[in-house]
């Protein structure tokens, strides 16, 4: 297979997994919209007439907790259920794989693809939310898709190591929420770093899903660009997740298949 | 290995050279640990030493036992798998269908065509151009829009095998692809597979369907445990898989064991043994009930009085002989013989009761028997089995005390036309039982 032709199955597999997410009910396609759209509501609801919580910004501004929430959840979203998938695509698609001459990275890339077209539209969503509560669009905005496309390359490097152990282990898959699930919570998402002790704020920068996560919160809530240092950092470790992901499948590819 | 065929001196399709392959075995985890540690992980051979050739436009047929290594060979062809040792040269794109050929439940079939059409390697184009006439060989019509888990195992063979044949692949390999589906769309496939194959398209046959392999293929291989036992014309490869069923060829050891519980009787009776016992026919699933008693050691088949290897014609004479061996002596036992059709179905049995030939045995002795039948059946499988029972005097039933069952001993096929003259057989069903056509008789309308 040539790239040309493994461009064009990724993609339209992509496209495809993609509109049939929601194959067999009622809203179809539209769900990918109603999802996301139905939880920043719900976070709006309760965060601005239930507990009303708002941060201080350090201009002295105070800014939507719900906007600062969801900058971080929706990329945090998007990357978990990757890895949450990782875990079976393989074993799902054992059959394309035995059968045909399919490279697995064909489809660690095609989720790859999938979760950075739904991160993007989630992140378009929160966009939208933002200039609905008044703020001004900023040109800082333009970055996000490629900060997300960098998240989602860390997705795709952890995702193709976790499929790849997951075939060997096939008790990965209940370690694995509960990594995830604790990943969450040190991560700052629901809360903003500085309520942390000062030791444990040091320790939160070495979360590598951290910088992706802070560079979100920080264009969509300040239009804030990213600093080179914060560049590097993130095409870093999705370069070291990648080359650990994929060398750990060209290592096992063979084995992979007797056991699979 | 057989000759090649004389019309093609163009280099081949697909040529194994020593091929090798060795799975890992055991768990998973295992596997990685070895891995990690660098140490050399369990291993089990699949495929030992694989010498062939395939040439463009060939039909070439693969049979075997389960556990053969058919599907694997047929996952190297495709290079999911890569050789352990040995060469495997493809030439051109190649497609694999088998029953097991997945598609997304939730997604419509004509969805799956495309997401499958793209996963073997087509262009979106030349998915829209062949659309029309996969829908059309498919006859799936308006199923194709309802998803495919409300497809049954037939429909979605129908679905594989319309897309595969119109992906105008150089190599096409079939997996036990008939064993669902209809006839009639079974027939359609034959035809297409046929005009691929005179296409220049080269295919790959793996089936336990001897006339299946004998109706499309040229020459082919016969498996067993990984390695070509034998290798030739499509009917030379089936008489070879037949004659494979059920039985191993363990003959030494048998011969031991048999002159070992022998030698303390005659030295006469140890020549006879050893010479049936070659080439014979072990039981391997026997049904040991009673076989301190008496027990069966050894089966053969004649053909017409001739030694075979388990394809019939309609109306040859079988003749099964086996040899038993009595370990205590007994009064008025029997001995016979069952013939149950491929599904199940107990067709016939005889004995030497039945015959009126009930007979004694007397401790330490061999005996031969022997059943001479005229098989009035019609073509398909047979398996046949043997054994050795004390009957019941009151019923001649098997309800009396059973020494030894050898089950399924082995395969006969009755093939569906005789070979010589290709004349069909005359009737229809399992057995041809005694039949007379009454001449026409007018019956004259009354005159008004």
């Amino acid at each position: 297979m040539n790239i040309a032709l493994i461009w064009d199955y990724v993609w339209r597999n992509a496209l495809m997994q993609l509109r049939h997410r929601h194959a067999g009910s009622l809203f179809g396609p539209l769900w990918l919209l109603l999802s996301p759209l139905a939880q920043i509501t719900i976070y709006s609801l309760v965060f601005t007439r239930i507990m009303e919580t708002r941060i201080k910004a350090p201009g002295g501004l105070s800014l939507s907790f719900t906007l600062y929430l969801c900058a971080g959840l929706m990329p945090w979203v998007a990357f978990s259920e990757h890895i949450g998938r990782a875990q079976t695509v393989l074993i799902q698609n054992a059959s394309y794989i035995l059968n045909t001459a399919l490279p697995e990275q064909v489809l660690v890339l095609r989720d790859a693809l999938e979760t950075y077209l739904l991160a993007l539209l989630s992140i378009i969503l929160v966009l939208g939310f933002s200039l609905l509560l008044g703020n001004a669009f900023s040109f800082s905005w333009l970055v996000l898709p490629v900060v997300i496309l960098l998240l989602s390359t860390l997705a795709l490097g952890i995702g193709t190591f976790v499929a790849v152990l997951s075939v060997f282990l096939r008790d990965l898959g209940p370690i694995l929420s509960l990594i995830l699930r604790l990943w969450f919570w040190i991560t700052p998402i629901v809360y903003v770093p500085s309520v942390l002790p000062e030791s444990l704020q040091r320790i939160v920068h070495w979360n590598p899903v951290f910088p992706y996560i802070h560079v979100t919160q920080r264009v969509v809530l300040y239009g804030e660009y990213p600093n080179g240092a914060e560049w590097l950092a993130m095409a870093g470790i999705a370069a070291v997740a990648l080359s650990i992901g994929f060398g750990a499948l060209r290592y096992l590819r063979n084995d992979l298949r007797d056991v699979l | 290995m057989s000759a090649r065929p004389a019309q093609t001196e163009c280099s081949p399709a697909i040529r194994a050279t020593r091929l090798c392959k060795a799975y890992v075995a055991g768990p998973p985890g295992r596997t990685l640990v070895d891995r990690l540690l660098a140490r050399a992980p369990r291993q089990f051979i699949a495929l030992d030493n694989l010498d062939f050739e395939i040439y463009p436009g060939e039909c070439f047929g693969v049979m075997g036992p389960n556990g053969s290594g058919k599907s694997t060979l047929l996952r190297m062809i495709t290079r999911a798998f890569y050789p352990t040792s040995g060469q495997l040269d493809v030439t051109g794109r190649v497609v694999l269908l088998d029953i097991a050929t997945t598609f997304n439940p939730d997604l419509t079939g004509r969805e799956n065509l495309i997401a499958t059409a793209l996963a073997v390697g087509l262009r979106r184009n030349e998915i829209q151009q062949r659309l029309p006439d996969i829908l059309a060989f498919s006859e799936l019509h308006e199923s194709l829009d309802n998803p495919v888990r409300t497809y049954s195992t037939g429909m979605r063979m129908r679905l594989g095998f319309s897309l595969f044949v119109h992906t105008q692949p150089d190599i096409l390999l079939l997996d036990e692809v008939f064993a669902v589906g209809d006839a009639r769309f079974i027939l359609k496939c034959v035809e297409k597979i046929r005009e691929l194959k005179s296409s220049g398209t080269t295919i790959v046959f793996v089936s336990h369907d001897g006339n299946a392999v004998r109706e499309l293929c040229d020459r082919g291989i016969a498996l067993d445990g990984g390695r070509i036992y034998r290798a030739g014309s499509s009917l030379e490869i089936v008489e070879a898989y037949h004659a494979s069923l059920g039985m191993s060829y363990r003959q030494e050891d048998v011969i031991q064991g048999a002159a070992d519980t022998a030698n303390t009787t005659f030295e006469l009776a140890d020549h006879c043994v050893e010479e049936f016992m070659q080439n014979a026919i072990l039981p391997a699933n026997s049904e040991a009930l009673h076989s301190q008693d008496i027990e069966i050691v050894g089966v053969k088949l004649y053909r017409n009085d001739s030694p075979s290897t388990g394809v019939f014609m309609h109306g040859d004479t079988l003749t099964v002989n086996w040899l038993m061996h009595a370990h205590n002596s007994h009064r008025a036992i029997t001995s016979g013989i069952h013939l149950h059709s491929a599904i199940g179905t107990y067709v016939f049995g005889t004995s030497y009761v039945h015959l009126d030939s009930a007979f004694d045995v007397q401790q330490g002795n061999y005996y031969m028997l022997g059943i001479k039948v005229q098989l009035l059946l019609g073509p398909g499988n047979y398996v046949l089995s043997v054994g050795v029972a004390k009957p019941n005097p009151d019923t001649h039933s098997q309800n009396g005390l059973q020494f030894d069952r050898a089950v399924a001993v082995t395969e006969l096929n009755i093939m569906q036309f005789d070979l010589a003259e290709g004349e069909p057989v005359p009737f229809f069903g399992l057995v041809k039982l005694p039949a007379h056509a009454m001449p026409p008789r007018l019956i004259q309308r009354k005159q008004t």
